[in-house]
């Protein structure tokens, strides 16, 4: 495995979008240190040789957990839609979404 | 008067079933302890007083009407907060869940109800359990009952914290990466992480769906037993859960030793283990050699790779699992914002915790096109590898005695600085849940600063009743000294 060079705060930037956090410039300063130390210590990984390792896929082998596609209902409804930050009757209220 | 906080879970049920104490009495003295003894120790987010009572005097009621009573007659449960109880906050010690009301109980709340449990909290933890200290909660750290100026471990801090201190005689934590078992060796407690899917986790916020896992926290190992009994079993709810889980666990001492063979891996004797945890260890396996065992020393090659391993699939799972905080129908949710996208990245980003966004990032990176291969899909396959040690090694013994942490309960601030250091402090515990046996901590001495060391043991998967005989068997043997 080629070690992939240092990660810079623009990388850093770059995950914050994808992974949708708004962060501070001193945040992104602060991440990108750590950051840089994180995956110094994961970066030992590759020492293994793994080349005719297969990947985990299960934890202890279980198989696919198949059932009746049935639906049950949800007994409180309301439940749910109370817990919304702002809500319309029975409906989340988001901003427009549509320029 | 009876010293209710005293009591075992186990007492307490029989003697409630027998009508030799009421349920409520036992409901009240807890309560009267955490009013006592919980502005110290910090370890609740919520008592629920009213409802505790309301579900004591059920309990009282259907004895009175001659109705056979559960498993866990009037016993007090403190929940950790990552959990769902039907109509009560469940927050994660996230700022981001701040005011959510479970719309539905977690499968093992509905089985806990049902046993005639009563729910007397909600713990605390590091947010979304994403800690080893307790100091990543966002509201306040709990602290250790055995020494307030130190951590009570993470991420079931509270957890730990609730049973240490008495005001609960078992509660339930939940274990990604030791945090049932680290928290437990901390405060001198029974911990265990039951094996990959013989608990259900319908209703448990997710951190990393293939490692976490749900299991008991209490003061001896009877009542751990009693409790995993209570909560074990194949749920149609949870697609992980295993169709072979077994329901029924006793924790009954080993009569005998002869032919046992306990394996004491090389690899968690190492550089860096503290002096007094490792002569703690060899103490209580010298007893159990005393008494017959085989005592060998054995090797997992792959040890040294478990937390790099670790912090790649881990971080993996959250940054997908937390997706669904989105300011959109749950949660926190930012002001003032234009768009929709500016109302995810805002409400993310003011509401989750700098642990937890690290590791969302960490995450993020890892699945990122272009560093797939190099990051997941390697830590996977050195997954494969650690989970072959296991294998291996239990062809040769039946057990795993090692320590559960490198050292005992540190100091507030002493780690927190700096992420490296604190990720290390689960060095002996992450195996376990990257190869999804099951693996418990049993106290086995004092420190010279009088602070609880843990012994961890652990057997493959699906040995949990053996693993609770063998712990049953140290625990007799080590007669370690409870809180007053």
């Amino acid at each position: 495995m080629e070690k992939p060079s240092p990660i810079t705060e623009e990388d850093v930037r770059k995950i914050a979008a994808l992974a949708k956090l708004s962060l501070s410039s001193e945040e992104i300063s602060r991440y990108q240190s750590q950051f840089v130390k994180i995956l110094d210590s994961i970066a030992q990984l590759s020492l293994l040789n793994i080349e005719n390792v297969p990947p985990t896929s299960s934890v202890l082998g279980l198989k696919n957990a198949l059932r009746e596609d049935q639906a049950i209902p949800f007994k409180k409804p309301e439940a749910l839609i109370n817990n919304a930050p702002e809500k319309d009757g029975h409906f989340f209220k988001v901003p427009k979404i549509i320029e | 008067m009876k010293n209710l906080t005293s009591f075992s879970a186990s007492q307490i049920a029989q003697e409630v079933s027998s009508g030799n104490i009421k349920a409520e009495e036992v409901a009240l003295a807890h309560l009267e302890r955490i009013k006592a003894e919980d502005p110290k120790v910090k370890a609740f987010i919520t008592v629920l007083e009213e409802s505790a009572l309301i579900s004591a005097r059920e309990v009282d009621l259907k004895r009175s009407q001659g109705k056979k009573l559960g498993k866990l007659a009037g016993v007090p449960i403190a929940v950790k907060d990552n959990i769902l109880v039907e109509g009560v906050e469940t927050t994660c010690a996230s700022k981001i869940l701040k005011g959510f009301k479970a719309p539905y109980d977690a499968t093992i709340v509905e089985k806990l109800k049902k046993e005639d449990a009563v729910i007397i909290g909600k713990t605390n933890l590091d947010e979304f359990a994403m800690g080893s200290s307790n100091e990543n909660s966002a509201f306040f750290k709990t602290k250790n009952p055995w020494n307030l100026d130190a951590v009570p471990g993470g991420s079931s801090g509270g957890s730990a914290a609730a049973v240490a201190a008495k005001m609960a005689p078992l509660s339930l934590g939940s274990d990604t990466g030791g945090s049932i078992r680290q928290p437990a060796s901390f405060c001198g407690l029974v911990g265990l992480k039951p094996t990959y899917g013989l608990v259900s986790r319908y209703g448990l916020i997710a951190f990393a769906s293939s490692l976490d896992q749900i299991g008991p926290m209490s003061r001896n190992v009877e009542d751990a037993a009693l409790l995993l009994s209570s909560i074990a079993g194949h749920d149609l709810r949870d697609s992980t859960s295993s169709p072979e889980a077994q329901t029924h666990f006793s924790g009954t001492p080993l009569e005998k030793l002869r032919g046992l063979r306990i394996g004491m891996p090389r690899e968690y004797f190492a550089e860096g283990l503290d002096a007094e945890v490792q002569k703690s260890v060899w103490n209580a396996v010298n007893c159990l050699k005393t008494m017959g065992a085989e005592v060998k020393e054995v090797s997992l090659p792959h040890t040294s790779y478990a937390v790099a391993t670790y912090y790649i699939i881990a971080p993996s799972e959250a940054a997908s699992n937390l997706a669904r905080f989105d300011g959109v129908r749950y949660g926190y949710r930012a002001q003032d914002v234009k768009n929709l996208s500016e109302l995810y990245e805002k409400s993310r980003g003011e509401g989750f915790g700098p642990e937890v966004k690290r590791r969302i990032m960490l995450g993020t990176y890892a699945l990122s096109s272009g560093y797939y291969d190099a990051y997941y899909n390697r830590a996977q396959k050195a997954r494969t590898l650690i989970s072959r040690d296991f294998e291996n090694v239990f062809k040769e013994v039946d057990f795993l005695a090692t320590p559960t942490a490198p050292s005992a309960a540190f100091k507030f601030g002493e780690k927190s600085a700096d992420p490296v250091a604190m990720y290390l402090s689960d060095i002996f515990t992450i195996p376990s849940n990257l190869a999804g046996n099951a693996s418990l901590s049993i106290p086995c001495g004092l420190n010279k600063d009088h602070l609880p060391i843990g012994l961890q043991l652990i057997a493959p998967a699906f040995e949990d009743e053996k693993l609770l005989a063998l712990a049953a068997t140290i625990e007799k043997a080590v007669n370690f000294p409870q809180l007053n």
